[in-house]
């Protein structure tokens, strides 16, 4: 279904409105979101043809799905000519002037072409991901993380239990890297924090007991060897039993027993991500930084599991501003 | 099961399935429960098993034994069939094992258990069920790009294991409370439904076997049997029917009760009546069987009274015939000669129908020559024909009539000489003939039928009907014309049917009659009837007679003989015949009319001397006279028409084969009186009639014997005693001491007469007396009345024998001529000097003696002592009067051994006369040639 959506753009990439509406919704059976959105690209290709713009992304996921549709809805105005696709192919990428990725895999695999120049925006990669990733020299990239920065999770755990607080992390092999930052970070902010550093996974519980015992909050940093999702009601259980909140990174860890956490919703994402893309044609095709972190964002708190924290502020709006007026 | 009476039935039929299906249904669902509850405890085991896994995860994950204890107490505190609990890591490294502290105290505590010991009885045994403990897997990141979707990091959300070790104690003992109560629940539904199948039952079958006790009681009659009608449907019906049934048959037998009862009286009535009458029957019959007793006895002491007088009235007159008296006297004389034995006929119809109405007659199955009956009924009857002038014609008999056999001869003859007697009596012209033919015969018995034929006034239908009733003649013109009782055919259809026969006549008036009679007779196997085998089929007879009746016999017997014959019916004819001819023999018969026509004999005697042919002349006359003269006139083969068929067929064959000489007498004058010189010989007559001892007395005494006189047995016993006598004539019936006994005391005490000659007189000679007379020692018997000639005969018989019988044991062997068995001058002056006579009885006697060497032979194996005697007796007889001395006297001696039962001598003395025989046929032989 994606190889004969996509070859029916490549044999009339001008033309691309000589097949019918109705042959493409049979050929491609796709939402009917993304064939509006082509529809509303139309005229804009026809009188402008400043930017081209391939868009990647894997329309088997929901959440990719609104983060493109909010993408192709925020970008409809401009003058970013967008074309779906559901994978890279690397003869058409240099008829573009950026291709967008969303998701890991897809960037992943946009930058394994080497053979093309054509500049990748990768959206919704984890940060570890993209700290690991190497476009090679001349290609220009550049990627919007899913996670949220430590500045921003110290600022809400002080907004919650205030500054005087410990806050206990738990590093992973994968996390570990961060630990410098972390340390940065917590001396802006002026919140202790302190480390507990794992190998395997077998050491999370005495690690974690020795962070509950030692700290007033658990301070969640993505790592699959330490939180995943095997591993999270155990530690979400002691922690529970422990009394001690958890600061989650996703909605789902909040729901599944974190005490408050903040995150990025799709439509965040895409407006975050139209703003970039903006501003990279906008600049001369030159993103201002290798890795945006999510400036959009969200907070959630298990009102349960903050009252039996003993929690008192639930006001959520409050308490984004509040971390806001610290930035 | 087919003797099962209703009850068992129901019952069986009620409860076999009730059974099967509980015990099914109860088997069913025990084994049901039973895997219901293992399966049970199986699901349970694992629930617990992964429940407990559940519940361990944060405990395990946490490495919190402590959460792990609390956990496994709560829960063998809850389940006490929980054995053990343990969980290991995902290193298999043992984190806790928890045992339940109850197990023990609960087995104990079960010990006294109602169920313990069945408990036991059922394995206990323990199951282990494991799970692994699996961290429950919570989904943490909203968008799944996280690190771990390519890191590939799936590690494995089990953290470790978890063991139940569970006791299936609890449940093996639910089962078996199960399987008990189950058992329990059967039985009460057995019971119940048992309960409930023998109250139903009961319910049907009371009813049933009041029926069925009522029913058996009609069946013994009781049957005022009613059944109370206390049920319903059914078997309601079935008591109503059964009492409107006993109703029925109440009814019924009342009825025929009463019926039986009015029969009953009325049989019993009936029944009173029969019994008087046949009382009053009975009175009848024995009066009437006394009367016929009476009568009988009368006849017979009648018979005997008037023969006695008779034998005086007829012997005297015979006498007296004898003397000198003019013609006038001699014919008054013959009238009262012929009155009297006329008498003497009609006294013995009547004697033998009353002992046929008595049913006294008895038929003898004795041993018999039918030609020597035959020829002496001829004989006797030839003098009565001829003196009527009408032809007695004898045809031969059939070729395969034997000439022995066993029957009542006496009856035979008796039958004959009446059918003869009337035929002659009732034939005024004409002829009265004889033939015999063969009805049937096998190898054992033959069927005779004997006919008499006659040309007589003959009978109408309505006489025919009459003939055989007593007393009844055609119709009593007859009576007054011809005389008689009545009797005679009466007499001869009750004997004939004694003897298994038949009798029955073909009649017309004026045309004659023929009577015929059937008898069945055994024959004699070893008889050999080849007396007219003489061979003669190479000549050719011519014969001559004018009477019809003659020329059929007369061809016949010549026929017999095997030549070729010619016959002609005019004596003219003769010599143009013979001429033309090769003619061996021409036979004349001279018939009654032709017989005094001397014109034609004088014919007859110039043809035979003028043609060179053998002449034979067959005469019908019993006159010697007659005879001369025909031989006088040339024709000396002249012979008597009623001699007997072997001496005609011997001259015929004699004169063919060129012998001069035959004989013209069939048997002995009987006319002829013989008197003998018997001057040395002692004699007794013992009678209790004068007249009758004085007529004996005579007799004998003109014979110069010498003549002792008893009136009864004790005097006769005591001249028995005193003296010897060579003979005894002795009365049976006497007073004082009968014959009987008189002489079986000379025959059984050493009386010097007691090998004398014993001679019975008897006017009463049934075969009964005639038996016992025998068996009492008498050789011979005598019937009164008796002629001097029948005297004489027996003397000659028995005298002569004895006479030679002694001078054989007073004469030294071989001194006389005693070489021979033959004794010619005794047999000449036996035959009153006639030599032929005397030759011709000898070759009679020869011919004859094969076949009574077999009979003797047969007899002799059969055993039977009487019929040998009489065989022997008339050898003895026979050889007597031809003087064959040797076998005559062997015979004799044969016959004493007989008469004493003498068995150790009887076969010597058998083969004494079997060797006399041949000798006397050698002899005769030897003569001939």
């Amino acid at each position: 279904m994606q190889q004969q959506g996509y070859k029916l753009s490549q044999q009339v990439p001008d033309d691309i409105f000589s097949g019918t509406i109705l042959a493409f919704i049979k050929k491609m059976k796709r939402s009917i979101g993304f064939t509006l959105a082509f529809c509303l690209l139309l005229p804009t290709s026809i009188l402008a043809k400043d930017y081209s713009l391939l868009l990647v992304s894997n329309a088997d996921k929901t959440y990719v799905n609104d983060i493109s549709q909010n993408l192709i809805n925020n970008l409809a105005d401009s003058n970013i000519r967008i074309r779906t696709a559901n994978n890279h192919n690397e003869s058409i990428t240099d008829q573009y002037d950026l291709i967008v990725t969303i998701g890991s895999q897809l960037a992943h695999e946009a930058l394994q072409d080497t053979s093309s120049e054509t500049p990748v925006f990768s959206l919704l990669i984890p940060e570890q991901i993209a700290t690991h990733i190497n476009p090679g020299n001349s290609r220009t990239w550049a990627a919007q993380v899913i996670d949220q920065p430590f500045k921003r999770q110290l600022q809400l755990i002080k907004v919650l239990i205030g500054s005087n607080k410990k806050t206990g992390v738990i590093l992973g092999p994968a996390s570990s890297v961060h630990k410098r930052d972390i340390e940065r970070t917590s001396k802006e902010t002026g919140i202790a924090v302190n480390y507990e550093i794992i190998e395997t996974s077998d050491m999370i519980i005495p690690a974690l007991k020795k962070a509950l015992e030692e700290n007033d909050i658990i301070l969640s940093i993505p790592d699959p060897d330490v939180y995943n999702k095997n591993t999270i009601r155990g530690i979400l259980l002691l922690t529970y039993r422990n009394k001690i909140p958890v600061i989650g990174y996703s909605k789902s860890y909040i729901k599944a027993g974190a005490t408050a956490g903040i995150y990025s919703t799709p439509d965040q994402i895409a407006n975050d991500a139209t703003k970039h893309i903006k501003d990279y044609f906008d600049n001369g095709k030159k993103f201002k930084q290798k890795i945006y972190y999510p400036d959009s964002y969200s907070l959630e708190i298990n009102k349960r599991v903050a009252s039996t924290m003993q929690l008192k502020n639930y006001d959520k709006d409050a308490i984004i501003k509040q971390i806001k007026s610290q930035q | 099961m087919k003797n099962w009476g209703i009850k068992k039935r129901v019952l069986f039929v009620a409860l076999l399935p009730t059974i099967l299906i509980a015990i099914s249904i109860a088997s069913y669902f025990s084994y049901t429960q039973i895997i219901n509850l293992e399966n049970s405890l199986h699901e349970r085991g694992r629930l617990i098993t992964d429940q407990l896994a559940n519940a361990s995860e944060y405990a395990v994950f946490s490495s919190n034994i402590d959460i792990l204890e609390q956990i496994f107490n709560k829960t063998l505190d809850d389940m006490n069939d929980i054995i053990e609990i343990s969980v290991t890591d995902t290193s298999d490294t043992l984190l806790i094992t928890k045992h339940n502290p109850h197990i023990q105290l609960k087995s104990d505590s079960n010990a006294n258990h109602i169920y313990s010991f069945i408990s036991d009885l059922i394995k206990e045994d323990t199951i282990k069920f494991h799970a692994a403990i699996k961290t429950t897997e919570i989904e943490i990141n909203d968008y799944n790009e996280s690190f771990e979707t390519h890191k590939n990091n799936s590690a494995s959300n089990i953290i470790g294991h978890i063991s139940l070790t569970l006791s299936n104690r609890t449940t093996r003992e639910k089962q078996l409370t199960s399987l008990i109560k189950g058992a329990y629940i059967t039985f009460f539904g057995l019971l119940i439904s048992t309960i409930l199948a023998i109250r139903m039952s009961t319910g049907v079958i009371k009813p049933i076997k009041r029926l069925t006790k009522a029913m058996d009681d009609i069946a013994n009659n009781r049957l005022d049997t009613r059944l109370s009608i206390d049920s319903g449907g059914e078997i309601g019906s079935l008591e109503q029917g059964l009492n409107s049934m006993a109703d029925e048959i109440q009814s019924v037998r009342q009825n025929l009760e009463k019926e039986v009862k009015q029969a009953t009286a009325s049989l019993t009535q009936t029944l009173d009546e029969l019994e008087i009458q046949n009382i009053e029957l009975d009175i009848a019959r024995n009066h009437a069987l006394s009367a016929s007793k009476i009568k009988s006895e009368f006849l017979a002491n009648m018979s005997h009274e008037i023969r006695t007088p008779m034998n005086g009235v007829i012997g005297f007159t015979d006498l007296l015939s004898k003397t000198k008296i003019d013609s006038q006297q001699s014919d008054y004389i013959k009238t009262i000669e012929n009155s009297a034995r006329n008498l003497l006929t009609i006294i013995d119809d009547i004697l033998d129908f009353s002992k046929i109405e008595s049913g006294k007659l008895r038929i003898e199955n004795i041993g018999f020559d039918l030609t020597e009956v035959l020829n002496s009924i001829i004989t006797m009857f030839t003098p009565m024909a001829y003196n009527k002038n009408i032809e007695i014609v004898n045809h031969p008999l059939p070729d395969k009539i034997p000439n022995h056999l066993i029957g009542d001869p006496t009856r035979l003859r008796q039958i004959l000489v009446n059918l003869i007697s009337n035929a002659i009596k009732f034939t005024s012209n004409g002829h009265v003939s004889i033939k015999l033919e063969i009805i049937e015969q096998t190898h054992d018995n033959i069927h005779i039928k004997f006919i008499i034929q006659d040309t007589g006034i003959g009978l109408d239908n309505i006489n025919k009907q009459q003939l055989f009733k007593a007393f009844t003649q055609a119709d009593s013109s007859i009576s007054r014309r011809f005389g008689g009782t009545g009797l005679g055919l009466v007499i001869c259809k009750n004997l004939t049917e004694l003897m298994h026969g038949d009798i029955d006549f073909e009649s017309s008036p004026e045309q004659g009659s023929t009577f015929w009679c059937s008898i069945k007779f055994e024959i004699v196997p070893t008889d050999n009837n080849d007396t007219l085998a003489i061979n003669c089929t190479d000549k050719t007879v011519l014969i001559y007679e004018d009477y019809l009746e003659n020329i059929n016999a007369t061809l016949g017997l010549v026929t017999k003989l095997g030549p070729k014959t010619l016959t002609i019916t005019d004596h003219n004819a003769i010599e143009d015949i013979t001429r033309q001819n090769k003619i061996d023999l021409v036979i004349i018969g001279i018939s009654r009319s032709k017989l005094k026509n001397n014109d034609f004999i004088s014919e007859i005697s110039k043809i035979a001397k003028t043609l060179p042919v053998k002449f034979l002349t067959i005469i019908s006359t019993f006159s010697e006279n007659d005879l001369k003269n025909i031989q006088s006139t040339g024709l000396k083969n002249t012979i008597f028409r009623s001699s007997p068929e072997s001496l005609i067929a011997n001259a015929i064959s004699n004169i063919m084969q060129g012998k001069a000489t035959i004989n013209t007498h069939g048997t002995h004058d009987l006319r002829r009186t013989v008197k003998r010189n018997f001057n040395h010989i002692k004699a007794l007559v013992v009678d209790d009639n004068d007249i009758n001892l004085k007529l004996a007395k005579t007799i004998l005494e003109n014979s110069l014997i010498q003549v002792s006189m008893a009136t009864n047995g004790k005097d006769a016993l005591d001249l028995c005693s005193s003296g010897y006598f060579d003979i005894i004539l002795m009365d049976l019936h006497m007073p004082i001491m009968n014959g009987f006994k008189t002489i079986e005391a000379i025959r059984s005490t050493n009386n010097p007469c007691k090998k004398s000659i014993i001679v019975a007189l008897t006017a009463n000679a049934s075969p009964e007396d005639k038996q016992n007379a025998f068996n009492v020692g008498v050789n011979d018997i005598l019937i009164k009345p008796f002629s001097e000639n029948q005297i004489f005969t027996i003397f000659e018989q028995w005298l002569l024998a004895n006479a030679n019988a002694k001078s054989d044991h007073s004469q030294p062997s071989g001194t006389e001529t005693s070489t021979s068995p033959y004794n010619q001058t005794a047999a000449i002056e036996l035959t009153g000097g006639n030599k032929s006579l005397a030759d011709e009885l000898l070759a009679m006697l020869v011919l004859d003696l094969p076949n009574q060497k077999k009979l003797i032979e047969k007899i002799y194996l059969s055993n039977n002592l009487e019929e040998l005697r009489h065989v022997v007796h008339k050898l003895h007889g026979g050889a007597k009067y031809c003087a064959a001395e040797d076998l005559s006297s062997s015979a004799g001696k044969l016959e004493d051994i007989i008469i004493k039962k003498d068995k150790l001598h009887l076969e010597s003395a058998i083969n004494l006369v079997y060797d006399n025989i041949e000798k006397l046929i050698s002899y005769y032989n030897e003569m001939s040639k």
